[in-house]
C-alpha cells in the first residue's frame, strides 16, 4: 500500500496532470458557484477523453467534482439555493444564518467541514480499498433500499413541527419522481401524452423554480439585503466570522464532524445509491441527536451545516469505491469517469486494488489535493463572496435570475423545462408564503427512483426472506430506534423550516 | 403622479422585467432540440421541394455517378445526434467512431457528437428526422425499440420507420453466455429436475427485452426460470450474481468486464455455462469459466417447448433489437446513402476501431442494415402469436 501511494504520488506531480488541475480549477470553481447548476466540465474533459492521458482525465474529473463540491454550499447559504447534486441540506440552516448576518459564521464553518470530511472521505477510502470488494458483497438490494428509505424518513425530521405538511409534500415529490419510464420495465407513466414527460421531470429546473426564483423573487418585492447587516459591517465582521465558523467546527462540534463524515462516506460507498441520500441521513440523524436540535435546527444552528456538509464531501470518497471496483457509479460525474477509465483501456473491478493500485491511489490524492488547494482559496476569497449577502436585490437579482434561469435552461437544452422551473416557481412562492416545507420535495424526488429500483430487486430476489439477513436487520434497527427517538423528541417541536424565525445563538 | 414612495415602489419590478429581458435574450442566443425544429421546418420544404424535383433532376440528370460527393460533404459540420447522455454506452462509441468516420467519407466533413437524450431516445430519432434529407445528421439508436412498433402500426410520435435508413451497426455479433453459480446448480439438467420440485432459478436483468431476451425465451419456451429486473446495467447484474443475490447470468461474456468483476465468483463457488448465444465461446473462454465442455446454443437446450411461433418471434427479435445501428433520414441522394453505408462498413471493419472497441468490451464487426430493410415485408407475413413474442423479446411497451 505504501509502495502504491509513493508511485501514485510520482504519477499526479508531473506535468500533465498538474496542468489539467490548473485548468479545470477556475472552471469548476465556478461550476459550484453558479446557482441551481453549473457547468459541465466532466462532460468537456469526455470530449477529450482520447487524445488525454487517461491518469490526466480521470484526475481531472476527480478534481472538477470535488472542487466545484466545495463551493456548492455558497449559493445554499448566501442565496438559499440548493445545489443540484449536493449542498441541498446546507440551505435549512445555512441560509437563516446568512440572514440574521452570520454568513461568514457558515461559510467558514461550511469549508472546514468540507476539507476535513474530504480528508476523512480519501482516508476512509485509503484504508477501506483493499477489503471494500468484500465488505460490500454483503450489502445488496434490500439494504440499499432501506437506506433509501432512511434517506426518505429524513422528510419527517426536517419537517419538524409541520409532520403532516412534510409528508404531504413529500408524497407530492414521490408522485413528480414517478413520472415517466418506470426503472424496472419499458413503461411510462403518467406522461399525459407529452414525450417530455418520458425521461420525468429533470431535477434542475425543479430546483430552480421552488427554491432559487421564490427567493430571488422575495428579495427583490420586499427590496430587502439577505443579510439585515450592513455591507461595511458585514465585511468588517467577515474575517472574525469565518474563522470563529472554523474553529466552532474543528473544536467545538469536531465529533459531529466526523459522525457526518463517516455517515456520508458510507452512503455514499453503497453501489447505486449515490451520494444524495448521505447529507441528508447525516442532517436528520444530527437532528435527532444532538442536545437542542429540535428546536433550533432550521432556525440558524451551526450544527446542521456542520453535518449536512461533512456528509456532503465525504461522499465524494465514498462514491469512488463502487466506480473503480464494481464498475458502477454513483453520480453522474462518477458514470463520466467510468467512460474515461474503460476509453483509456483500465477496466473497473478487482485489479483497481491490485495491479491497477497506483492509479486509484492517484485518484484518492487527487481528491485530497482538490480539498487542500480550493478550501484555502475559499476561504480567502470568503470575505469578498460575503459581499453577496449585502448587495441590493435591484443589483443582484437580475444576473441571478438570468443565471438560474440559463442553468434550468442548459440542463437539457429544452423550453419545456423553463415551463417547468415556472410552474414550480408559483408553487415555491405559495409553499414559502404559507409555511409549507419544500425540502420534503427534492428529498422525495432525489431518493424515490432508488428506493422503487432496489424496492423492486429486493422483494423479487429475496421476497419475504430477506428479513432473516442479518444486515438488513442492523439497519432496521437503527432506522426503528432514530424513528422512535426521533418522533418522542418531536413532541413540542417549533415552528416549521420555513418561517424567518427569531436566530439561535447555538455557537 | 409619481411620487418618491410610487418610484421605490416600482424598481423591483424593474428589476425583475430586466432580468426576465435579459434571460430570454440569453436564452434566445442558445442553441437547443427546438431551435433545430425551427432550422428544419423551412429545410423540410427545401427538401419537399427538392423531393418533388427529384424525379425532373434524375430526367436532366440520369447518370448518378456524376454526384459530387467531395463537394456535398466537404467543410460540412455533421451532427451525430445520440438520443443517451454523456458518457453512456452510446456516447463513447459514437465518439469513438468520429475520427474514422471523418476518415472515411468522402470531403473529410467534420462530426461532432450532440447529446439529445429524452423520450428514450426518441426525441434524438425525431430531431435526425426533421433535418434536412441531405445526408448531413448522421444518428445511432437501439432502432427497433420505435422502428418495430411503427411497423406494426402503432403511432409514435413524429415517427416513420420509412423515413430511417439505416447505414450499418459498427459492431459485430457479441458471444453471450448463460452461466449458473455452482452453489444452486452444475448443470442444466440440475435445474429442469429442480423446476420439477417448483424451484425456480434467477437471473438479474435491467429491463425486459435487450440482452435478457434470452432469458425471457426460456420462459416462454417453459423453463424453471425468472427474471429479476431494475438493474442498472452489467456492473450492477454481475455485483449481484457475485453476492448470490440472483443465481444466474446471461451476461456471462468473453469481456474483460467480466473476467474482472466476475472473477470472484468463477473462482468461488464456481460457475457452470449452460448455453451460449449468436456466437459460441472458445475454448479459452470455457477454460476461463472453468474447464467446461461447450454448451448447447440457446434454442437446442433440453426440455424446451418451443413452438414455430415462438422461434420466429425470437430470431425476428434478435434481427430487429438495432441496438447501436446508424442511420441517417431516408431521402438523401444515393450516393450519399452509399457513402454512408461504405463508411460505416469500413469503420466497422478497421483493426484500429476494433481494438478501441475491444476496450469497451464489445466486439468488433459489421451489422449490416438488411433486417430493417426487408423487416416491412417480414412483419407482414407474421402470425399475431409470432407477433406477440417479438414485442416481448424486443421488450416493447405496446399492446
Amino acid at each position: 500500500m505504501g509502495e502504491a501511494l509513493v508511485e501514485a504520488a510520482g504519477l499526479l506531480f508531473a506535468w500533465g496532470p498538474i496542468l489539467g488541475f490548473l485548468v479545470v480549477l477556475p472552471v469548476a470553481l465556478l461550476s459550484g458557484l453558479i446557482p441551481g447548476g453549473g457547468l459541465p466540465t466532466a462532460v468537456v474533459i469526455l470530449g477529450f477523453a482520447w487524445t488525454l492521458d487517461p491518469l490526466v482525465a480521470a484526475t481531472m474529473v476527480v478534481f472538477s467534482m470535488a472542487a466545484s463540491d466545495i463551493t456548492e454550499p455558497v449559493p445554499s447559504i448566501l442565496l438559499g439555493i440548493p445545489g443540484s447534486r449536493t449542498a441541498q441540506a446546507t440551505i435549512l440552516d445555512g441560509y437563516p444564518l446568512a440572514q440574521q448576518g452570520k454568513a461568514g459564521l457558515a461559510l467558514g464553518a461550511s469549508y472546514t467541514c468540507t476539507l476535513i470530511g474530504g480528508l476523512i472521505g480519501a482516508a476512509a477510502l485509503l484504508i477501506a480499498l483493499p477489503m471494500a470488494r468484500h465488505l460490500l458483497q454483503y450489502f445488496g438490494a434490500a439494504e440499499f433500499f432501506l437506506l433509501a428509505l432512511m434517506g426518505i424518513f429524513a422528510v419527517g425530521v426536517v419537517s419538524q413541527g409541520a409532520m403532516v405538511k412534510g409528508l404531504l409534500t413529500s408524497t407530492f415529490g414521490i408522485g413528480i419522481a414517478t413520472i415517466g419510464y418506470t426503472p424496472v420495465g419499458n413503461v411510462v407513466r403518467a406522461d399525459m401524452g407529452l414525450t417530455y414527460l418520458w425521461e420525468g421531470i429533470n431535477l434542475t429546473p425543479i430546483i430552480v423554480g421552488l427554491f432559487a426564483l421564490p427567493e430571488l423573487i422575495d428579495l427583490v418585492a420586499s427590496d430587502t439585503r439577505v443579510s439585515k447587516k450592513a455591507g461595511s459591517t458585514l465585511l468588517k465582521e467577515s474575517r472574525s466570522q469565518v474563522y470563529e465558523g472554523m474553529l466552532l467546527a474543528i473544536r467545538k462540534h469536531k465529533l459531529l464532524l466526523l459522525r457526518s463524515s463517516l455517515i456520508g462516506t458510507f452512503v455514499g460507498a453503497m453501489p447505486g445509491l449515490g451520494g444524495s441520500a448521505g447529507h441528508w441521513i447525516s442532517y436528520a440523524s444530527a437532528q435527532a441527536t444532538e442536545k437542542g436540535a429540535k428546536e433550533t435546527f432550521g432556525r440558524g444552528d451551526i450544527r446542521g451545516v456542520i453535518a449536512a456538509d461533512s456528509a456532503n464531501n465525504s461522499s465524494d470518497g465514498g462514491v469512488l469505491i463502487p466506480t473503480v471496483i464494481f464498475g458502477i457509479p454513483g453520480s453522474p460525474g462518477m458514470a463520466i469517469l467510468l467512460a474515461i477509465l474503460i476509453i483509456g483501456g483500465t477496466s473497473p473491478g478487482p485489479s483497481m486494488v491490485t495491479d491497477k493500485l497506483p492509479f486509484t491511489m492517484a485518484l484518492v490524492l487527487t481528491l485530497t489535493i482538490a480539498n487542500i488547494v480550493v478550501v484555502p482559496i475559499m476561504l480567502f476569497a470568503a470575505p469578498f463572496v460575503l459581499k453577496l449577502a449585502s448587495i441590493r436585490p435591484a443589483v443582484l437579482a437580475p444576473p441571478a435570475i438570468a443565471l438560474v434561469t440559463l442553468a434550468a435552461y442548459s440542463s437539457n437544452f429544452r423550453t419545456a423545462d423553463l415551463l417547468v422551473a415556472a410552474g414550480f416557481m408559483v408553487l415555491g412562492i405559495f409553499m414559502k408564503a404559507y409555511g409549507w416545507p419544500r425540502p420534503p420535495i427534492l428529498i422525495a424526488i432525489v431518493l424515490t427512483p432508488i428506493l422503487e429500483q432496489y424496492m423492486n430487486i429486493a422483494t423479487n430476489a429475496y421476497g419475504w426472506s430477506m428479513i432473516q439477513r442479518p444486515q438488513f436487520l442492523i439497519i432496521l434497527g437503527i432506522m426503528v430506534v432514530a424513528f422512535v427517538y426521533s418522533a418522542k423528541m418531536q413532541r413540542g417541536a417549533g415552528s416549521t423550516q420555513e418561517t424567518r424565525s427569531e436566530p439561535v445563538d447555538v455557537a | 403622479m409619481m411620487t418618491a414612495g410610487t418610484r421605490r415602489r416600482w424598481k423591483p419590478w424593474k428589476s425583475l422585467a430586466s432580468a426576465t429581458a435579459l434571460t430570454l435574450v440569453l436564452a434566445g442566443c442558445g442553441g437547443g432540440v427546438e431551435d433545430a425544429e425551427e432550422a428544419s421546418a423551412p429545410a423540410e420544404d427545401e427538401a419537399a421541394e427538392g423531393a418533388s424535383e427529384e424525379p425532373a433532376e434524375e430526367e436532366a440528370d440520369p447518370a448518378e455517378d456524376e454526384f459530387d460527393l467531395e463537394a456535398h460533404f466537404d467543410g460540412q459540420r455533421i451532427n451525430f445526434v445520440i438520443g443517451f447522455g454523456a458518457g453512456g454506452g452510446y456516447d463513447v462509441i459514437a465518439r469513438m467512431m468520429l475520427p474514422f468516420l471523418e476518415a472515411e467519407l468522402p470531403g473529410k466533413p467534420s462530426l461532432t457528437v450532440q447529446n439529445a437524450p429524452g423520450g428514450g431516445g426518441l426525441l434524438a430519432v425525431q430531431e435526425v428526422l426533421r433535418a434536412p434529407a441531405d445526408g448531413l445528421t448522421f444518428g445511432m439508436m437501439p432502432l427497433g425499440r420505435f422502428f418495430v412498433p411503427d411497423l406494426l402500426g402503432y403511432e409514435i410520435e413524429n415517427f416513420d420507420a420509412l423515413e430511417v435508413f439505416p447505414t450499418g451497426r459498427p459492431l459485430g455479433d457479441s458471444v453471450f453466455v448463460g452461466c449458473v453459480r455452482n452453489d444452486v446448480a452444475t448443470s442444466w439438467e440440475e435445474i429442469l429436475e429442480a423446476g420439477e420440485r417448483g424451484e425456480v432459478i434467477s437471473f438479474a436483468a435491467d429491463e425486459p427485452g435487450g440482452i435478457e431476451r434470452s432469458v425471457d425465451f426460456l420462459i416462454a419456451a417453459g423453463a424453471p426460470v425468472r427474471m429479476v429486473t431494475g438493474y442498472g446495467g452489467t456492473a450492477e447484474m454481475l455485483a449481484s450474481f457475485g453476492r448470490g443475490e440472483t443465481d444466474a447470468s446471461g451476461r456471462c461474456s468473453t469481456t474483460s468486464q467480466f473476467q474482472e468483476l466476475g472473477a470472484d465468483v468463477v473462482a468461488d463457488p464456481g460457475v457452470t455455462p449452460l448455453w451460449w448465444e449468436e456466437v459460441a465461446p472458445d475454448e479459452e473462454w470455457l477454460e476461463f469459466l472453468g474447464g467446461h465442455e461447450l454448451p448447447p446454443e440457446l434454442t437446442e437446450l433440453p426440455g424446451l417447448e418451443i413452438s414455430d411461433d415462438l422461434a420466429i418471434g425470437y430470431q425476428l427479435s434478435r434481427d430487429l433489437s438495432g441496438g447501436r445501428m446508424t442511420y441517417i433520414r431516408a431521402g438523401a441522394p444515393e450516393p450519399v446513402q452509399q457513402a454512408w453505408l461504405d463508411a460505416v462498413e469500413a469503420v466497422a471493419l478497421n483493426p484500429q476501431f476494433q481494438d478501441l472497441l475491444a476496450t469497451q468490451e464489445l466486439k468488433g464487426g459489421y451489422g449490416p442494415p438488411d433486417p430493417f430493410m426487408e423487416a416491412p415485408a417480414v412483419i407482414e407475413g407474421l402470425s399475431d402469436e409470432a407477433v406477440g413474442y417479438l414485442i416481448r423479446f424486443l421488450g416493447l411497451n405496446v399492446e
